[in-house]
């Protein structure tokens, strides 16, 4: 589901929000629209993979346990789709095996569901800053840095 | 009104407007737990509960509600396990979906005491 565009929230890094829950999605998006401009919430993996192809958000925070593939081949395919889009995965499972396997499908973070709110907003703000370091050409790059810091 | 006001409330309606599922996510999780005492709980009726109770993990935490979301991981990891969980079991099951509508019970009726509460009158200010 695309949300209705407020102008005035231009300046706020843009996110997408994908949970099979309508309650987690209606939650998250209460706590973090302070911070983001959240564009676009999806209930399973198909959707969040075509609304991240169509709003190109600065990040997305991914349900691992989703119907139509799963969070991990969302995370995957957005990982290919979207580079620019920093993900941020979010479960209840916090195995070793399964941060390994998120943070292979392209993942630049890991949160566990019911996190407190001012811990996610740090997190996913991080989260960008890092993305944009990391996808830079050259790590170091001052231009990288100056963009990292803008998005702060 | 303060940002975290607008976002305290926001979450409330949240709350208000989903309570009722929440409710039925429970109910699923009651009535699995009184199929395994009869020995009479299928696949669907398994598969149902371990998904509400996956889904109340996730949310009722976001409620201020960590131990319903805690007694809620643990009912889920107990249905989940192969071949269900063990009898000796049942007894702490039945703990679980108890301990768990009333955690649920509680934060309605305290919301609710709290929305009949009167706000305080505004504080007024005198202009020189």
């Amino acid at each position: 589901m695309t949300h209705r565009r407020d102008p005035s929230r231009s300046h706020l890094p843009r996110l997408l929000i994908a949970d099979d829950d309508p309650v987690i999605c209606s939650l998250l998006s209460a706590q973090l629209s302070r911070s983001f401009d959240v564009v676009a919430s999806a209930g399973d993996a198909e959707q969040a993979i075509a609304l991240a192809v169509e709003h190109r958000p600065d990040i997305a925070i991914v349900d691992m346990q989703m119907p139509a593939g799963g969070g991990l081949r969302a995370a995957r395919e957005m990982h290919a789709l979207t580079p620019a889009t920093a993900i941020v995965a979010l479960s209840a499972d916090e195995s070793d095996g399964m941060v390994r396997d998120v943070i292979q499908a392209g993942a630049i973070a890991y949160v566990r569901k019911g996190v407190a709110a001012h811990e996610l907003v740090t997190t996913l703000r991080r989260s960008i800053e890092a993305h944009v370091l990391l996808s830079a050409p050259a790590p170091g790059d001052p231009l990288a840095l100056a963009a990292a810091r803008a998005q702060l | 009104m303060s940002p975290d006001r607008n976002v305290h409330e926001a979450i409330e309606a949240i709350w208000r407007a989903n309570r009722g599922e929440m409710a039925r996510r429970i109910a699923t999780l009651e009535q699995a737990v009184g199929a395994l005492r009869s020995d009479e709980l299928d696949d669907e009726l398994r598969a149902r509960a371990i998904c509400d109770a996956h889904k109340l993990a996730g949310a009722l935490g976001m409620f201020d509600l960590a131990t319903g979301s805690e007694l809620s991981r643990e009912l889920e990891q107990s249905l989940e396990a192969a071949g269900g969980p063990p009898p000796g079991e049942l007894a702490r099951l039945d703990e679980l979906v108890l301990a768990l509508r009333a955690a649920f019970e509680n934060r309605t009726s305290a919301r609710q005491v709290a929305d009949l509460t009167p706000s305080p009158p505004p504080t007024s200010k005198v202009m020189p």
